[in-house]
């Protein structure tokens, strides 16, 4: 086994080595940034520790200590409460906004102390932060003056401090930025306690004073208001009374009008009812009309049908009555009807003389009657019955006879009716065919025509027969045409009486009609007696003369109504005038009332930023050691032992300011260091699965061998993952060793950052643990994954090699070939690649190239962010702060300086802000907008203006609150409409209008101003004359500053350039050299040819443009999504990076790709040379 | 007939060694002659050739091309001399087997060679396209004749050209050499252990132990096809 080691090492020593250092590099990496910044936390709390920073801190302004006396020890191991003003301090020319604390004898020694000097006077000391005394040339020794209310006092600079607050870039609670001239002193205790004790007490006097003064004011405005208003309400309950009177009547006429309305309609009603039946009568006698057409096309046969039926119905007539009967019927029905009702006719008398004319009736009626059964029918007739209008018989029969004839035909229209028609005309069709038959004509004839048969077949016989029966024949024939004649002529005369018939029915009809509208007018009359007693004229008529009346009624009322109308008209519009008064009155009222409370509300507001500004504010610490939730802590000092104590501000150890400010700095760029490391262990399994796998490509001879002499394949892999894991162990070594260098770099760079005075350097024995296994895994899953290549080895082919190798490589580089053919210049040497090392090659170099992509897009996003922030979002050029309201006039008073170009408030509101459960604090901006001096703007870059009622939320806010635009928040109990959603990448800032800010509890007013000179020295040492202001903030050199700070950042982005270099570098060198060595017999034949080596290291370098760009389409869009996955992790709460990357980083990334593969090429080039002509083309066999 | 190449002193050793590989040769090559250097194995032979085309470097002594002495060379000289002067062909033929026959003719090709030109000469019209290992070795070594071919050469080496080809295959490649020489008047040292060669040639060199221990001239060489073998 050691025998193949030597082989191993000793053929692929350079192999080996490049996976030590990727191993190492890998290693470094992961196990620097995993303790660097790991120990820049221990470095940070080392510090705070050494340097007493509190756990809990509670800011108040309460004056009696003894009130804080009893948290002593009892629960907490140590409080101190130390005094803090926010002043100015001079020294020479120069003024400097400071926070001044205290200390006391026993927190002397909480500072990390630079420099000392020993001869000071200790009551006037001052003790100077380094990096603030270093910014403005404030030395050891100096003499500076502090202003302690109105008066300057001078201190004698005795220590250079380090201390903790100085870490923290945010002055202000929730502001961004970083003021590179407020600074952080200290001074004695009871300097600061003495000198406060005095302005305290006057600013208490002026206080009462001013406080008394107002509730006197207060009072009268009070009293004045009550007297006046109690008139306006009388006034208004009397304007109330007089209006609901005049609604009363108003009502009672409605109700009138109502009722005439409903009569009027009622009439209408019927009237419609009449008109209605009118109709129905005319569809009436058009229906009759109909009939009677109907009735034209029945033939008089029917009368041989009655017969029949009279027969059948009443067989117990005797035949003569019946014949009688149907004779009279047949007489009416040819026309003779006059004349069967004639009393001087023949017929008539041989009727009256039977006595059978009613009877007939009487049947005919029944048989109506009996065969139409309808109810109207019945109903008229019956009517008729009853009316004994009728005199003569003759005439009721007549008039009976032909109505019940009609009615026959007038009953209900239906398809049986339809068909009864049909019946009949069949029945007498049927009638008429049955007296023809009965004619002898047909035997007649057919004997005439044997006879004329007979005289062709026997003329003898024939003469004998005609002899015989001519004559008889003839004569019976001549009968017969005389008969036949006959009967022909009465059904011609029967037809032609059916005409006269018609007639007298539309005579019938119109008396019917008549008759029947008179009935009808007469229960309409009926039906209006209700209404009227005239009731001359038809029923219309009637209708029509009362609908007039109505008419007139109607109007009269209208008219009445109309004038109350009128009337109650201008009575109201009086009381509507009165009413307006009274408004007008009311309005004046309640604003000469609001205008006075806001007076009391402005002067009692201006009492309590009196009081807020006392400068003088407690500050307790809490000590508290090794308590597990000082959150609790905090939580419970708040709500049992300081209920009388008003806390303004407070926070424990983990939410410090401090912590902030690191966590601000340094979170981000944890998550990228925790990123990278894990691309390149996943470069380290790609890179040493495929050098594995190469060099047991270029072992295959030996191994080969071995298996021939008997190893089985698990043996041989046994012996490459030993090898491996001692390559790593040796690589892992070196990585440590690399990576405390890393370490240190590392700790030291944000330790200085960080204003951290030492550095505390730790190794977490869990990061060795992870390396090396983690290390060791990779490694180990790489070895195998190659090593699944030895199966594929089978030694009988290996040792006939040439067969093996052809098969190899002929399809990848024809592939290639193909593709360069046309430039015979790059392509000659082409087949000199081998395809996994060109495959290894290029993804490595894709991977190298996304890693230095995702860097630059970092360091681009970070430049963009800047940019957006100071270049676009800010446009002023200083700004003056103060604790309060500042007023129109202090604002005019600056912008009158001659140095100034325009000035305009801004005002900070720091509160919280609830909604879907969450809350969190939040700072709105107060300001009138036009754009000017803040740009506000969305994420596709509109400028946003600030709304009039409303609010600009920021999008991170929103998103985590779920607030979306047009959503209503309430913000100190008053309603904002979300009007718009701006973005910032850095801070988060929602903005309101400065009017509606006037309604909210404001914290901090500032002056953004304009400058027509940059110098901002005078501004400070105007403002610094006045006690209210706080500071002032110069745009330009906090500009510079944060520039500095964030080109800081770069360090990761270069440490991890630097080593994606290192890794390509390595990579490609191994490529070219192995490619070198695979191909040395081809490149010996060319060199013999006289290519000279200049040309071949050129055209393998052209060659080397195909990965290269291959390295820019993969890597590209992987350096993409990396620098978003990597942007992504390392945004924090207060500043989120956007992807900014365009051209330039891509240019550069593939320049930077391009050097080193450059350099890698080159370095490798020297190989060529070094090829031996002779040794290589010499014959082998 | 003037000089073409001649040496003087000429001397080789490997690394340290006192092994001379070529002691103080010296010797000259006529233009278009077909000169024949026959010696046993390990006499010096490829060395010497090696030397003369430029591929290595002689330990001592000079080499003069046309009068130019190529032991002054520097690298990009040397490479310029075998790229313009020299044409080599070897045992093992050395083609590309990954290119085509016409694309490993025309590697090294001088702008105004026509490929099938020369393959018509070396009778392998129509195989432009075939890869080496699909052609006999008789057809490889023309193929390598035909590269050297394309390029104008002023002086042919064939170090073992029938090396490693039976007899047949042997006779068509000396042929063809042959009338390099005697047709296109081209200078051509053929090197080889086969002493029957050598009736072909204008002129003999023997070698034994780094040494010429003997020149002989044939007044009136004989053709190929009348060696017998
Ligand atoms: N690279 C080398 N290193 C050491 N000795 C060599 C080398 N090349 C050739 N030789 C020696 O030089 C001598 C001549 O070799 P060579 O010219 O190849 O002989 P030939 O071609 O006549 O068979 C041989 O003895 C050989 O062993
Ligand atoms: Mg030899």
């Amino acid at each position: 086994m050691i025998k193949q080691f030597k082989i191993i090492w000793k053929k692929f020593f350079k192999v080996l080595l490049s996976n030590i250092i990727i191993i190492s590099l890998g290693v470094a990496l992961l196990f620097g940034s995993m303790n660097g910044l790991a120990s820049v936390h221990l470095s940070l709390d080392k510090f705070l520790e050494e340097n007493h920073y509190p756990d809990i801190r509670i800011l108040t302004d309460e004056e009696d200590r003894s009130l804080l006396n009893r948290f002593n020890k009892k629960n907490y191991e140590e409080i101190d409460s130390r005094l803090s003003i926010s002043t100015i301090l001079k020294k020479e020319k120069q003024i400097i906004s400071v926070k001044a604390s205290t200390y006391g004898n026993q927190n002397e020694n909480d500072f990390y102390v630079w420099k000392e000097k020993n001869n000071y006077t200790k009551y006037y000391d001052i003790l100077v932060e380094k990096k603030f005394s270093e910014n403005n040339h404030i030395n050891l020794g100096d003499t500076v003056s502090l202003k302690i209310g109105d008066k300057y006092y001078k201190f004698y600079v005795s220590k250079i401090i380090s201390i903790p607050e100085a870490m923290v870039n945010i002055p202000i609670n929730g502001l961004w930025g970083s003021i590179n001239d407020y600074g952080n002193v200290y001074i004695h205790k009871n300097v600061l306690e003495t000198e406060t004790k005095k302005i305290k007490q006057n600013y208490y006097k002026e206080l009462n004073q001013k406080e008394e003064e107002l509730s006197k004011e207060e009072k009268s405005k009070l009293e004045e208001y009550n007297s006046q208003n109690e008139v306006l309400q009388k006034a208004l309950r009397e304007y109330n009374n007089q209006s609901s009177y005049y609604q009363n009547i108003i009502e009672e006429l409605n109700q009138k009008n109502n009722e005439l309305q409903t009569n009027k309609n009622q009439l209408l009603e019927l009237s419609q009812d009449y008109l209605d039946t009118m109709n129905k009568i005319d569809d009436f006698s058009s229906l009759i009309d109909t009939y009677i057409n109907s009735y034209n096309d029945l033939s008089d046969n029917a009368k041989n049908y009655i017969d029949k039926i009279i027969e059948d119905k009443y067989p117990d007539l005797s035949i003569e009555e019946v014949e009688f009967v149907s004779d009279i019927l047949f007489y009416m029905i040819k026309g003779k009807v006059d004349e069967v009702f004639d009393p001087n006719t023949e017929i008539n008398q041989q009727i009256t003389e039977k006595i059978l004319i009613m009877d007939t009736i009487k049947v005919l009626i029944d048989y109506q009657y009996d065969y139409y059964r309808s109810d109207e029918v019945k109903a008229v007739i019956e009517q008729l019955k009853k009316k004994e209008v009728v005199e003569d018989q003759l005439t009721y029969g007549m008039l009976i006879f032909n109505l019940s004839l009609l009615y026959s035909k007038l009953g209900e229209v239906t398809e049986d009716n339809i068909l009864t028609y049909y019946e009949i005309t069949n029945a007498i069709l049927e009638e008429i065919h049955k007296v023809e038959e009965k004619l002898p004509f047909d035997s007649f004839q057919e004997l005439y025509d044997t006879l004329e048969n007979l005289k062709e077949m026997s003329p003898f016989l024939y003469g004998m027969v005609k002899e015989k029966y001519k004559p008889i024949i003839e004569e019976i024939l001549k009968q017969n045409h005389k008969v036949k004649e006959e009967l022909l002529n009465q059904v011609e005369k029967i037809y032609q009486s059916n005409k006269d018939i018609s007639n007298k029915a539309e005579l019938i009809k119109n008396l019917l009609i008549d008759f029947i509208k008179k009935i009808f007018d007469d229960t309409i009359k009926d039906s209006l007696k209700d209404y009227t007693e005239d009731m001359s004229g038809t029923p219309i008529e009637i209708i029509d003369r009362l609908l007039s009346q109505i008419e007139d009624g109607t109007n009269q009322a209208n008219n009445a109504i109309n004038k109350i109308k009128k009337e109650l008209n201008t009575a109201y519009q009086t009381l509507v005038e009165k009413r307006m008064l009274l408004e007008d009155a009311h309005v004046l009222l309640m604003d000469s009332l609001s205008k006075a409370k806001a007076e009391l509300s402005s002067k009692r507001k201006e009492i309590n930023e009196y009081k807020g500004y006392e400068s003088k504010i407690n500050e307790l610490l809490f000590q508290v050691k090794d308590s597990v939730d000082k959150e609790n802590q905090l939580e419970s000092i708040k709500e049992k032992e300081l209920k009388d104590i008003k806390i303004l501000d407070s926070y424990t150890y983990e939410n410090s300011p401090v912590q902030a400010s690191v966590n601000y700095n340094v979170v981000g760029l944890e998550r990228v260091a925790n990123i990278t490391p894990t691309i390149i262990y996943i470069i380290i399994l790609i890179v040493l699965f495929l050098f594995i796998s190469l060099m047991i490509k270029q072992s295959k001879q030996e191994i080969a061998i071995f298996r021939l002499l008997g190893k089985t394949n698990n043996e041989i892999r046994l012996v490459y993952c030993i090898n491996n894991f001692i390559v790593s162990v040796i690589g892992i070594l070196l990585g440590f060793g690399l990576g405390s260098f890393l370490i240190r770099i590392i700790t030291n760079y944000y330790r200085n950052l960080l204003r951290i005075p030492k550095a505390v350097y730790s190794i977490d024995y869990r990061s060795i643990i992870l390396c090396f296994v983690a290390t060791i895994i990779i490694v180990e899953i790489a070895t195998l994954l190659a090593t699944l290549e030895l199966d594929k080895i089978t030694p009988i082919e290996v040792l006939t090699k040439e067969e093996y190798q052809k098969k190899q490589t002929a399809k990848f580089t024809n592939i290639i070939t193909k593709f360069l053919k046309p430039f015979p210049k790059f392509s000659f040497l082409v087949y000199t690649r081998n395809k996994r090392n060109f495959i290894l090659g290029i993804i490595c170099i894709t991977a190298t190239f996304s890693m230095i992509f995702t860097s630059l897009a970092y360091a681009a996003s970070k430049d963009k962010i800047f940019e957006e922030y100071f270049d676009e979002r800010i446009n002023y050029d200083a700004q003056i702060f103060k604790m309060g309201t500042i007023s129109d006039d202090e604002v005019e008073e600056i912008k009158n300086l001659n140095y100034v170009e325009d000035a305009k408030i801004l005002r900070f509101i720091n509160t919280t802000i609830t909604k879907n459960g969450k809350k969190i604090n939040i700072t709105i901006n107060a300001f009138d907008d036009n754009n000017d001096y803040i740009r506000i703007m969305d994420q596709k870059k509109n400028q946003l203006t600030i709304p009039k009622h409303g609010i600009i939320m920021e999008q991170h806010i929103a998103e985590e609150l779920g607030i979306k635009k047009d959503d209503v928040i309430t913000i100190q109990n008053k309603s904002f409409k979300v009007i718009d959603i701006c973005f910032q990448s850095l801070g988060r800032t929602n903005y309101i209008s400065l009017e509606d800010a006037k309604e909210l509890e404001s914290n901090i007013d500032s002056i953004i101003i304009k400058m027509n000179n940059k110098n901002q020295k005078q501004l400070v040492e105007k403002v610094s004359k006045d006690n209210n202001y706080l500071y002032t903030v110069d745009y330009d050199s906090l500009r510079k500053y944060n520039k500095k700070e964030f080109d800081s950042y770069n360090i990761i982005s270069i440490i991890i350039i630097i080593f994606a270099i290192a890794i390509g570098i390595i990579i490609v060198l191994n490529i070219n050299e192995y490619n070198l060595i695979e191909q040395k017999r081809t490149l010996a034949v060319f060199r013999s040819l006289g290519f000279h080596t200049s040309e071949i290291s050129r055209n393998l370098a052209i060659q080397s443009i195909i990965p290269w760009i291959l390295s820019l389409i993969l890597g590209l869009p992987i350096g993409i999504v990396l620098s978003k996955i990597v942007l992504k992790a390392a945004s924090s709460q207060r500043r989120e990076y956007i992807y900014a990357s365009g051209m330039k980083e891509i240019i550069l990334t593939f320049i930077i790709v391009g050097l080193y593969m450059g350099i890698g090429h080159l370095l490798s080039m020297r190989k060529l040379k070094q090829i031996n002509i002779t040794e290589e083309i010499k014959e082998r066999d | 007939m003037s000089n073409m190449i001649s040496c003087k002193n000429l001397t080789k050793t490997y690394g340290n060694t006192n092994f001379y590989a070529l002691n103080q040769v010296s010797m000259e090559i006529e233009e278009g002659e077909l000169l024949v250097i026959v010696g046993a194995s390990g006499s010096g032979k490829s060395t010497l050739l090696n030397l003369l085309g430029g591929i290595d470097k002689c330990t001592s002594g000079n080499i003069y091309f046309k009068n130019h002495d190529i032991t002054t060379y520097n690298e990009k000289q040397l490479t310029n001399y075998r790229k313009n002067n020299i044409g080599f062909i070897y045992q093992s033929f050395n083609l590309i087997k990954e290119l085509t026959v016409q694309e490993n003719i025309t590697l090294i090709a001088t702008k105004h060679s026509n490929v099938n030109n020369i393959l018509k000469k070396v009778g392998l019209e129509g195989k432009n396209n075939s890869y080496p290992q699909n052609l006999s070795g008789g057809e490889q070594q023309r193929v390598s004749i035909a590269r050297a071919l394309s390029k104008n050469f002023d002086i042919l080496f064939c170090d073992e050209p029938i090396g490693s080809l039976d007899t047949e295959m042997s006779k068509q490649i000396l042929l063809l050499l042959e009338e390099l020489c005697r047709k296109d008047h081209k200078t051509v040292v053929i090197v080889t252990h086969n002493k029957d060669i050598s009736k072909m040639a204008d002129r003999v060199y023997t070698m034994k132990n780094g040494k010429i221990i003997h020149e002989q001239i044939n007044k009136e060489p004989l053709s190929v096809k009348e060696i017998e073998w």
